[in-house]
């Protein structure tokens, strides 16, 4: 009764504690995250062992000590993240546990279903290899085998899984195979026994590659006969078809080894292991290409902890997890702490982990880059490191600081610049995010969002070209933040910019006309040399062609260009004696839809203004003998220009933003009866 | 020339043809700057080893490394005999297509270093720089600069022509050099004609307007002579009356004001400098068409002619005809 009544304490605070956790997520910003799951206080775990499903989520194994006081009983435990929940399952009750190479393994296949190879030792029984997933439950591989690691099992293409174990009393090492109907064993290296020596094999590592061919790493006990110190081996063996193995001694004259083997995007195998080298008197980890057999020291130490592990990000960088015995000097004796390498540019980079480890799990990688990784310090822990969101309810940070690109304004678009925020505030980057741009005619703006992802960090410079826009409008902007799991910020500081009027650009020197006579005979007096006035009246007639308001009003302005123009105005009085163009025969052109408002005699930024605004493009005299149309302003610049005798002036800074007269234009009122003139065909 | 310039002028040539617009220049108007200024900076650098001299009868250009000289034979003499002008060149630019693509001022044009000398005491008077656009006509005719030069009625004042840059219509920019003074500066004018030694009258026109205006250059003051008063219109205005083969003028009750017996000098050329007097005309909706209905006017009915004194004061208006 009393053990009935701690196992339901022990079971109820486990939920508890899980509860706790519940919130957590993973996404957004690199931190790192340690969860507890199991405390110590009312449960002793051991063996832990991790993989991530195919959505990431990460599903760990572990003994869970069932009987905290004397340790005869332990439960196999999976406790894994949905998404949403951490849920904790028993998958095999009440087993005894065996302080050997006892890990399970554990790996999920490419329809995300689940296989569990793990060992179990009942009193009275033979150890035993059982299989857990979608094959069956805790069906028995070998009754009579237990060796085994958190890397012994791995699927094939076709999500056949395989297991690899060493005999427990005897030193087979022992591949399992579904073949789709059934378990198939097979012996890969015999235990041996002879005159001389004897070989037995301890725990197995496999992977199975891209091509189904099989990759094991396993160890070997080596001692001559009739009784020699231990000479283990290292071994390699690699079967293209499952059928027959080769064997390679990657290292011998070991007293013990810990392994991990993997492969890497390329199908390249590669190793791990710890050599307890028996003439050194010290311990090895070394990484090894199994192709090239080239090794490589990682790192050394009186001491190795298993599992050590070998994983490959998604930019193929080579991790290697692994603790190690080191002395504290703050607390004043040895401690295990845990410890990443990773090959960067050639260099193996090693980083301490975590500290004072009392047990570790093997090391996984998500695609996301994140590491994944369970360890015991009193309680059982789970270790992230990567993209995470800790329910993230803050919001990014109000934008301050909107403002139209410099010179960011066409006759249909606007392009803002802006300071980003961070994920939470001005902290943490945003993945996954989102910039809602909101603009409007009218202030506040309401009517119009564009919606952009966005992956930044905050104080990067950001910008967004808003296209589409009506020329000559006036617009109001503003944008809003979004953080992955949609935390909205306030909206920004609103700008404004008014898109550039739509005039035309035409070129007083461009090859059609620039060589025509304005003044017959003259080759000082052509298009080409003193037509800009004239040019920008074409511009002008052209605008309203266009954009007149009244569309019947567009109907009378016939589309010209300048050698086309300069050949009406010359039949129609339309220069003077030096060849000046009379601006106010745009209203005999236009048939008086187009009417000269007035002419200003200086500058007049205000009337400017006021024609751009409505719509009414003026033209301005820039120096002595000089004329362009302004289309528009922008702060940083002042007035836009179309300049007929530069393709590239787009502003007044050659003309040290000045301008000196104004010819004004206006809507007229239409005469359809004056309607002569003729444009001319476009070549 | 590198690949891209060559497939850019493909480009540019092909589009003579078939009439495509070029969208795309392989060099921008601040690198053709770059490059023009560069071309000026290397072409002075190189004049610096040279020092043009006068020795009272030629002018000699001296190396002054090699101590060589070089007889030039090539100058002007004012009328006067007193002084002695130079256009030393400097570097004649000649736009690529792309750049004349560009802008306007990418126009072929000679960049001249003009020394003026005294011939008597042999002294340089003042040197100064000067362009002479001759691109506009398409062949190049840069050694018509002499033509560009003229001359005060004593030498007193050499003005230079508008050196041709591109612009609306009306009034350029002239260089006038105070010989005495020894002093450069600038007018926009249209039309001049000398009153006397230091005075110039001139009109100012521009955007369709004009005025009449008379400087001092000794003290480089001018003076309006007719303006229109208020807001002007363009087509509106005053200039100097210049007319081609009339004999005659008269005022208003015919009395003859000035004669001449050659039909085909400049007779009306906008001063009569003797008597002090300006010849003017105010136009109204000056369009070219009416502009040739003036000079084919035979009847003395000028309208708006008027003689006016250095005041403005109208004394007359003027009767025109050929008879």
């Amino acid at each position: 009764m009393v053990k009935k009544l701690i196992l339901l304490v022990i079971i109820t605070l486990f939920f508890v504690i899980v509860k706790d956790v519940k919130c957590q997520d993973l996404t957004a910003q690199t931190t790192t995250i340690v969860t507890i799951l199991v405390p110590y206080e009312v449960a002793y775990t051991t063996y832990p062992v991790i993989t991530l499903d195919n959505n990431g989520n990460p599903h760990i194994m572990v003994l869970y000590n069932d009987t905290p006081y004397t340790c005869d009983y332990f439960d196999l435990r999976h406790i894994y993240w949905t998404g949403t929940d951490w849920v904790d399952k028993t998958l095999l009750y009440r087993f005894t546990s065996w302080f050997g190479d006892t890990f399970p393994g554990v790996i999920f296949d490419r329809t995300n279903q689940m296989h569990i190879a793990h060992f179990s030792r009942f009193y009275g029984e033979p150890d035993k290899v059982l299989y857990y997933g979608k094959l069956g439950i805790n069906t028995v591989i070998d009754d009579d085998a237990g060796n085994i690691s958190f890397r012994c099992i791995d699927v094939d293409s076709s999500n056949n899984p395989y297991i690899v174990y060493a005999n427990t009393d005897y030193g087979d090492l022992k591949l399992a195979k579904w073949t789709g109907s059934n378990w198939w064993t097979k012996v890969i290296s015999p235990w041996v026994i002879d005159s001389k020596e004897t070989r037995y094999h301890g725990s197995a590592s496999i992977k199975i590659d891209h091509n189904n061919g099989i990759h094991i790493a396993s160890w070997r006990f080596v001692r001559k006969l009739p009784w020699a110190p231990e000479e283990d081996e290292v071994v390699y063996f690699y079967s293209p078809d499952g059928e027959t193995f080769q064997e390679v001694v990657i290292d011998k004259d070991a007293e013990w080894v810990l392994h991990d083997i993997n492969i890497d995007r390329f199908n390249v195998p590669y190793m791990i292991y710890v050599k307890d080298d028996k003439y050194k008197q010290k311990e090895v980890l070394y990484f090894v290409n199994l192709h090239t057999l080239s090794k490589e020291i990682i790192d050394e130490s009186n001491s190795f902890n298993w599992p050590i592990s070998l994983e490959f990000d998604s930019q193929n960088i080579p991790h290697i997890c692994y603790a190690k015995e080191v002395y504290a000097p703050e607390i004043g004796y040895d401690v295990i702490n845990t410890y990443l390498a990773k090959k960067e540019n050639s260099v193996w980079n090693k980083e301490e982990l975590i500290k004072y480890t009392d047990e570790i799990s093997n090391l996984k990688i998500d695609n996301k880059g994140a590491i994944h990784l369970v360890y015991i310090e009193g309680n059982l822990r789970y270790f992230f490191r990567g993209k995470v969101k800790v329910e993230d309810t803050i919001p990014p940070a109000k934008v301050q600081d909107l403002a139209i690109a410099d010179c960011g304004v066409t006759a249909n678009s606007v392009t803002l610049t802006w300071t980003a925020p961070g994920d939470d505030g001005n902290v943490g980057e945003i993945v996954n995010g989102k910039y809602i741009i909101v603009y409007d005619k009218n202030y506040p703006m309401s009517s119009t969002e564009i919606v952009i992802s966005t992956n930044t960090k905050p104080g990067a410079r950001e910008t967004f070209t808003v296209a589409g826009l009506e020329q000559g409008t006036e617009y109001y902007f503003a944008v809003k933040t979004v953080d992955d799991v949609g935390n909205v910020s306030e909206l920004s500081n609103c700008v404004n910019a008014r898109t550039l009027l739509d005039v035309p650009y035409f070129s007083q020197g461009a090859l059609d006309w620039k060589d025509e006579y304005i003044v017959d005979g003259d080759p000082q007096k052509t298009i080409g040399r003193i037509g800009c006035a004239m040019t920008s009246l074409a511009m002008i007639i052209n605008y309203y062609a266009d954009h007149h308001p009244d569309t019947e009003m567009r109907k009378k302005i016939l589309k010209t260009d300048p050698g086309a123009l300069n050949e009406w105005l010359k039949k129609n009085d339309g220069y003077d004696n030096d060849g000046n163009v009379i601006f106010d025969r745009i209203e005999k052109y236009t048939n008086t839809a187009v009417l000269i408002k007035e002419k200003v005699y200086q500058r007049n930024d205000i009337k400017v203004n006021d024609d751009l605004k409505d719509k009414l493009p003026p033209i301005l005299k820039v120096k002595e003998t000089h004329f362009v149309v302004a289309v528009g302003s922008c702060p940083a610049v002042g007035y836009k220009i179309n300049d007929p005798a530069w393709r590239e002036r787009k502003d007044l800074e050659k003309y040290n933003y000045n301008y000196k007269q104004i010819r004004r234009f206006k809507l007229g009122p239409g005469d359809a009866s004056s309607l002569s003139v003729r444009g001319r065909k476009k070549k | 020339m590198t690949f891209v310039k060559k497939n850019l002028l493909f480009v540019i040539s092909l589009s003579f043809f078939i009439n495509i617009p070029i969208s795309i220049s392989a060099i921008s108007g601040d690198e053709e700057e770059k490059k023009i200024k560069q071309m000026e900076e290397e072409a002075l650098q190189d004049r610096s080893n040279y020092e043009i001299i006068f020795d009272g009868k030629k002018i000699i250009e001296r190396n002054r490394i090699t101590k060589s000289e070089k007889e030039i034979s090539s100058f002007l003499v004012s009328p006067s005999g007193e002084n002695i002008v130079y256009f030393e060149e400097i570097y004649t630019y000649r736009p690529s297509e792309e750049a004349k693509y560009i802008g306007v001022d990418f126009i072929d044009y000679t960049r001249y270093r003009v020394h003026i000398f005294n011939k008597k005491n042999k002294k340089k008077v003042i040197d100064l720089f000067y362009s002479y656009v001759f691109g506009w006509s398409g062949k190049g005719k840069q050694k018509e600069y002499k033509n560009r030069v003229s001359w005060s009625p004593s030498d007193a004042y050499m003005i230079l022509s508008p050196e041709g840059w591109a612009g609306a219509p009306g009034s350029e920019e002239y260089t006038v050099v105070n010989i005495l003074k020894k002093r450069i500066f600038t007018i926009w004018m249209t039309r001049y004609e000398w009153l006397d030694e230091h005075i110039i009258v001139y009109d100012y026109t521009g955007d369709g307007f004009g005025h009449i205006i008379m400087r001092d250059l000794r003290i480089n003051v001018e003076k309006k002579i007719k303006e229109l008063e208020g807001d002007q219109k363009q087509g509106e205005g005053y200039d100097m009356y210049f007319l081609r083969g009339l004999r005659r003028i008269a005022d208003g009750k015919n009395k003859i004001i000035k004669e001449s017996t050659d039909d085909y000098t400049y007779f009306l050329k906008g001063v009569i400098p003797d008597k002090k007097l300006i010849i003017g005309r105010q136009y109204n909706n000056c369009i070219t068409s009416e502009r040739e209905n003036y000079l084919r006017m035979t009847e003395p009915e000028a309208i708006g002619s008027f003689v006016v004194d250095l005041n403005g004061n109208e004394l007359y208006k003027i009767f025109i005809s050929s008879k």
